[in-house]
């Protein structure tokens, strides 16, 4: 790890400072449309408001109308329904520069730079005339079509939408800001906070930050050990050190690698009707767990996913040529239909469809799923840009493959002798053609148009001109070229998204001109050159990041900013992060003592009620719950069927698995409150909880206040705030015991299923309290900060 | 209230379409107004209906509402619409020819071999039914008895011929993952009307669909949208009892302790987000007292339950077990009675799934056995609807994935065909109650049921329809997700409303 937040603050002399100062955007320039529909927004969430600020962006100061900001997003929500992608009417598409200010089929030309007479399109959204009227449904506000006379006007400058210029170097403005940053990402964001008057918040206290690293980077808490050894012994440097251990934690790949995973659209199982179980599934996402946690560069883990299987034989070491291959199955988790009397063909276009789609998401955060029937309506994708891409993989096998059985440490192992079949891909000799199909329908090729060869969109960048046959490798390639703008942007995006909860580009899916425009366009772009310079370290980035103020923010909100900037897109502090589905899972697992910490290895069968697995077609699967402690292993081993996931997941917003998904959602239900109060993994996580912390009061000699406060540092990783906190609990324990007092067979029920818990009839007392330390730790595991992290 | 109607109804504005939209999503999923998703929708709920009592919001419609709730009966796996709804006479006449190559020429079937299939005439016989003489088959009688309250659409089509696709079609407008269900759409459009209970629940009865849980998730909208399965057997929801040994006093308890610490972590923190959290609680404990009663049948007359049939025995169909496990009559007839008591109490959207109907072989006892299963349950539930002055605001749909073939199935290796193929090019389902018209027959179909030849109706076109009836324009009920707006029908296909079929 060769960052610090030292080196940042060394390098400030070498940067070149720009003395002009920024003008502040005058606010009254701002289009009045905007504050109208943030004014809608922002009432509806905080009934009063003053919104200026959030639309506000001081990139473009120049004061002419923006094609980019004003006019592109006009034209694609006014105009494109006809004149886009999809329709053409009149020959006429705003996707294109040339066509809009070309001549057009009635000899009249839509845009002249200069000149609003001649401009076709102002006559007509200016018309009376209902049959030269447009749009035809609907009418422009003056203000809409003022600013098209302006751009017009002004010379109507048709800008490339910027995030398909690559990304570039920018100065640092100020050299106090410089001073007041750790590293170049506090820059950026106090640049743009005191254009506004504001500040960043304070760092977060000790703990919380210590929590925060711990589940950012591993997904789980501090043990009660870590937690004291830490606390006791904090110094200026133990920030720095507790990531880099982390980093090198085995868990760190379990973590990372769920996201990964997400994006490949990983799963235990073939999915459609028969959603048959695909027992060697795992060995992908074990090579994506050792791939995370050997922290293999970006650009290489990309092309063994896409191309492993065109390069494996170059590689001499048999092993790590055969993991190549495994890594290649990334494009075998598509679906795969087996129902009675499937059209074989039909469902391989799908396939190669869903490769596509996947491949453009993940890399270029663009969808063109739309572009496999016509134009894309909206972005510059064209429909035969589409098929050139399908060229890529229409050529694929998908065979079955040997590999080892093991290959725990990389590289590095011995090959055992027994092998397994893992689903791979291979590129095969023998060209298929390919042709656009008519409307996407596989039925209808446009023989007559010609077939179309392997070649990547515009949108991934300048390409060399050459007439040489492309394969997956080159389109690996491409997506990482320096002339792609998208790729590292995309990816650094993703990163940030996993440690802020929200991306410098809000839409992660979505970059192309109907996405959010970012409110840190330099930080994003210095953040994926650096992504870039760094060898596509993932490790780095991810520590380049928590080494900033930024990062190290509180998360409390300030009622005062949140009025003004309610996503906190200006980050003027951190944000609470809802933990992902396998993760709470996990939590109450190790609050238990119950988690099985073993890394790696085929999935598993966690406890599932029978009705549930029976959802699957005609009952045909059967759930082998899992024993020996593997029913504990963590959440990302849980055996997926596509068709019956495990309720416990879908329930916090697991991804389905049937296409890729950069960002789960996060959702706040009433059946995640019965999830954790009652379902069975989370009762007996209680119910260990409760028994531990019995333990370790009679052990140890503490008082009740003494031993929930023990509880909640296992839980929160925090002392109790103050009395209030602790006396809840206390009352709580107290009015269980008068119950269980009373009760005591109810008692000997709570118990009933804790392993271990011999003590019946011979000794109620035991099972009065251990039931009353259940309800208790039961309370605490559900508080909301148990599955939030601050 | 006003601007929040229009922010609701998804109508977007051009200038910052993607800001607002992102945080429209942001706040559905997170709720940045401190109440929650589900929480806010029903503050508008409960202020719309001190404003007028029992209506449908208007905020959230594009024009007058007819129904308010839907119970969607979703036979799974493809009923023989041959031998339901669609009489062909001409095909008794034909049975055993072959068909003419010109019909085979670009059709695609899953067994059926081309070369020498031949039509498979009905064993059916079909009468008139009700002032309108709608045509059902004797499998049909207590249907039939409701013809005049129903709309049969003999011309249905869709675009998928698989199991599973053609069930994501008509559950979710294409045959795609991911997408959001009909009945996660239409709460996200209108919202719960119940807080206690979930807006969309879904029954199940039969074997497990092809679709299994794809049927009934929320896609790309918030998971509180999702289909809820109330189960047939243990607590009906999920994780809905207290643990054993665990009384109401202490669970009351335990959330007022628990409430009250995330209380004081909402004081320092600020976030929003833990009113929700605080919220929930409260509405899982609500849901917890509310669903016993819900599906507690004990408050039911024997002659409701007689009117449903759900004391009725299975009747004796052979060793198959493509109705199920044993005890489906009952099980189906109390999912129709379940309903019911679902939509009485402000559940929006209802979907009984029954699996399955896929009779490739075998289908005069298959079909008869799952016929006389549903045929009275849904007649019950129909005439109990309307006995109660439900029916005028609660859409009952009947359908399925498509419908089969008038060929017979003559799979290799079959010794004779007792069964058809997947048919999506023609097929039938019907609609009651929520402002459809009864007493129509709309379509039809050519002489052996092949294409439909009149008023074809695809299943955007009948989705279409059901938005309609619930007061939304399908083009308009949409959301923002990869770039585009995406809604329940296909962008690229222009799909209409069934006007003939609207009361």
């Amino acid at each position: 790890m060769k960052s610090g937040p030292r080196k940042w603050v060394q390098s400030t002399g070498l940067l070149k400072i720009r003395s002009d100062k920024l003008i502040e955007r005058d606010l009254s320039m701002l289009r009045k449309f905007k504050p109208i529909w943030l004014l809608i927004m922002v009432a509806f969430f905080c009934a009063a408001c003053e919104c200026q600020a959030a639309s506000a962006d001081s990139d473009s100061l120049s004061g002419k109308v923006s094609f980019s900001k004003d006019i592109q997003p006009l034209l694609s929500e006014k105009c494109v329904r006809c004149h886009g992608g999809v329709r053409k009417k009149a020959g006429l598409t705003f996707l294109s520069k040339s066509v809009s200010m070309g001549q057009l089929e009635s000899g009249a030309f839509a845009i002249v730079p200069g000149n609003l007479e001649e401009s076709e399109l102002i006559k007509r959204i200016k018309s009376s005339d209902p049959d030269e009227k447009m749009p035809p449904e609907e009418d422009l506000t003056n203000e809409q079509i003022s600013l098209l006379e302006e751009w017009i006007s002004e010379g109507a400058e048709w800008e490339v939408h910027w995030s398909f210029f690559k990304p570039t170097e920018s100065d640092p403005q100020s050299l106090e800001i410089m001073e007041s940053s750790i590293n170049p990402i506090d820059h950026y964001v106090i640049e743009k906070l005191s254009e506004r008057g504001w500040t960043m918040s304070p760092e977060a206290n000790v703990s919380t930050l210590v929590r925060r690293l711990f589940i950012d980077l591993t997904g789980l808490n501090p043990s009660e050990l870590e937690y004291n050894e830490i606390l006791n012994s904090w110094d200026e440097n133990s920030y720095e050190e507790l990531i880099d251990n982390l980093l090198s934690s085995p868990h760190f790949g379990e973590r990372w690698a769920r996201y990964w995973l997400d994006q490949a659209r990983y799963a235990d199982s073939d999915g459609y009707e028969k959603d048959r179980p695909r027992p060697n599934a795992w060995r992908y996402r074990e090579w994506v767990i050792h791939a995370i946690n050997g922290d293999m560069p970006f650009d290489e883990f990309t092309r063994l996913q896409l191309a492993g299987d065109i390069i494996y034989h170059q590689t001499p070491d048999e092993v790590r040529s055969k993991e190549m291959l495994v890594a290649s199955a990334f494009h075998r988790q598509t679906l795969f239909n087996t129902e009675g009397g499937i059209d074989k063909e039909e469902d391989r276009v799908k396939r190669v469809v869903d490769r596509i789609n996947t491949t453009s998401q993940i890399w270029a955060g663009i969808t063109i799923e739309c572009a496999q029937c016509h134009d894309h309506p909206y972005d510059p994708v064209s429909q035969k840009e589409f098929y050139q891409l399908f060229a890529f993989f229409n050529n694929d096998t998908e065979p079955k493959i040997k590999v080892p059985v093991s290959y725990n440490s990389s590289s590095q192992i011995k090959e055992e002798l027994m092998e397994a079949d893992v689903m791979g891909m291979l590129a095969h000799e023998k060209s298929r053609k390919t042709y656009i199909f008519h409307r996407g329908d596989f039925q209808q090729p446009k023989m007559e148009s010609g077939a179309v060869h392997a070649r990547t969109p515009q949108i991934f960048g300048e390409i060399e001109d050459s007439n040489k046959t492309l394969n997956r490798l080159d389109l690996a390639n491409q997506l990482l070229s320096e002339h792609n703008p998208l790729t590292a942007r995309v990816t650094v995006n993703n990163v940030w998204q996993k440690l802020f909860g929200r991306g410098l580009m809000p839409t992660l899916d979505d970059w192309g001109t109907r996405g959010v425009t970012p409110t840190h366009p330099k930080l994003l772009d210095w953040l994926a050159l650096e992504f870039r310079n760094n060898g596509w370290s993932r490790k780095e980035l991810i520590k380049t990041i928590m080494m900033s103020k930024t990062y190290r923010q509180s998360s409390r909100h300030r009622l005062e900013l949140e009025k003004m900037d309610p996503n906190n897109d200006y980050l003027f502090r951190q944000n609470r992060i809802r933990l992902d589905a396998e993760l709470i899972r996990d939590i109450f697992l190790q609050v238990a003592g119950l988690l099985d910490r073993k890394v790696g290895g085929p999935s598993v069968f966690p406890p599932l009620p029978p009705d549930v697995a029976a959802q699957s077609y005609a009952n045909n699967f059967k759930w082998a719950t899992s024993k020996n402690g593997n029913q504990y292993r963590r959440g990302l081993y849980t055996f997926f069927k596509r068709t019956a996931p495990h309720p416990n997941l879908i329930l916090f917003d697991c991804t389905d698995s049937n296409s890729t998904i950069s960002q789960r959602m996060v959702s706040n239900t009433p059946l995640q409150a019965l999830a954790t109060l009652q379902n069975q993994v989370f009762m007996d996580a209680s119910r260990n909880f409760g028994k531990r912390l019995f333990e370790r009061q009679t052990k140890d000699r503490l008082s009740l206040s003494e031993a929930i406060n023990l509880g909640l540092i296992m839980t929160l990783s925090r002392p109790a705030h103050g009395d209030s906190e602790t006396q809840s609990l206390e009352k709580l324990f107290q009015q269980s015991k008068i119950y269980y007092l009373k009760n005591k067979e109810m008692a000997a029920k709570l118990c009933d299923r804790l392993a271990g818990n011999s003590n019946t009839d011979t000794d109620t007392d035991h099972n009065v309290n251990l039931a009353s330390w259940i309800v208790v730790s039961r309370a605490i595991l559900n508080l909301d900060e148990v599955i939030n992290r601050n | 209230m006003n601007q929040a109607r229009q922010f609701f109804n998804s109508m977007r504005p051009s200038e910052m379409a993607g800001l607002v939209n992102s945080s429209r999503r942001d706040f559905l999923c997170s709720s940045a107004s401190g109440a929650g998703a589900l929480a806010l929708l029903a503050m508008m709920h409960q202020d719309q209906a001190l404003a007028s009592s029992n209506q449908v919001p208007e905020a959230l419609t594009h024009f007058a509402p007819k129904a308010k709730r839907c119970i969607f009966i979703f036979m799974a796996g493809a009923p023989s619409q041959i031998d339901l709804f669609d009489y062909k006479p001409e095909l008794s006449r034909l049975h055993g020819k072959k068909m003419p190559d010109s019909l085979l020429e670009k059709v695609r079937f899953a067994f059926i071999k081309k070369e020498s299939a031949t039509l498979m005439s009905s064993k059916r016989t079909f009468k008139r039914h009700g002032q309108s003489g709608m045509l059902f088959s004797d499998l049909l009688p207590h249907i039939g008895s409701c013809a005049d309250d129903i709309a049969l659409i003999k011309s249905m089509h869709t675009d998928q011929f698989n199991h599973h696709p053609g069930q994501l079609v008509m559950q979710c407008g294409k045959g795609e993952f991911g997408l959001p269900a009909m009945g996660s759409w239409i709460n996200y459009g209108l919202g719960s009307e119940n807080q206690d209970l979930p807006g969309y629940v879904v029954l199940t009865a039969g074997r497990g669909s092809s679709g299994g849980a794809t049927l009934w998730q929320s896609g790309f909208l918030p998971s509180v949208y999702a289909g809820v399965r109330f189960r047939n057997q243990g607590a009906p929801v999920l994780n809905l009892a207290s643990p054993s040994g665990l009384p109401d006093e202490l669970q009351r308890q335990s959330l007022d302790a628990i409430r009250s610490i995330n209380q004081s972590q909402f004081d320092l923190v600020r976030d929003p987000e833990i009113q929700s959290r605080i919220e929930n609680y409260e509405l899982a404990f609500r849901m917890q007292m509310a669903a016993p009663e819900l599906t507690d049948l004990s408050d039911e007359t024997q002659s409701i339950r007689d009117l449903y049939g759900v004391d009725r025995e299975d009747i004796e169909t052979g060793k198959s077990t493509r109705g199920g496990s044993p005890g489906q009559f009952k099980l189906f007839a109390k999912n129709c009675l379940l309903a019911r008591r679902m939509v009485e109490r402000g559940v929006r959207f209802v979907n009984i799934i029954h699996a399955s109907w896929d009779h490739h072989s075998n289908l005069d006892k298959e079909l008869t056995y799952n016929a006389t299963m549903s045929d009275q349950p849904i007649a019950g539930l129909i005439k109990d609807l309307k006995q109660r002055g439900l029916l005028d605001e609660t859409l009952v749909v009947w359908g399925s994935e498509f419908g089969r073939t008038p060929l017979g199935e003559n799979r290799p290796g079959r010794a004779s065909n007792t069964g058809r193929d997947h048919h999506p090019y023609a097929f039938s389902m019907f609609l009651a109650g929520g402002g459809i018209k009864g007493g129509v027959t709309h379509g039809e179909t050519d002489d052996i049921g092949w294409n439909p030849i009149k008023d074809p109706v695809h299943a955007n076109d009948l989705q279409a329809t059901i938005l309609h009836l619930f007061g939304m324009d399908h083009e308009k009920l949409t959301y923002l997700h990869r770039g585009a707006n995406q809604r329940l029908t296909t962008i690229t296909r222009q799909s209409s409303v069934i006007k003939n079929i609207l009361a």
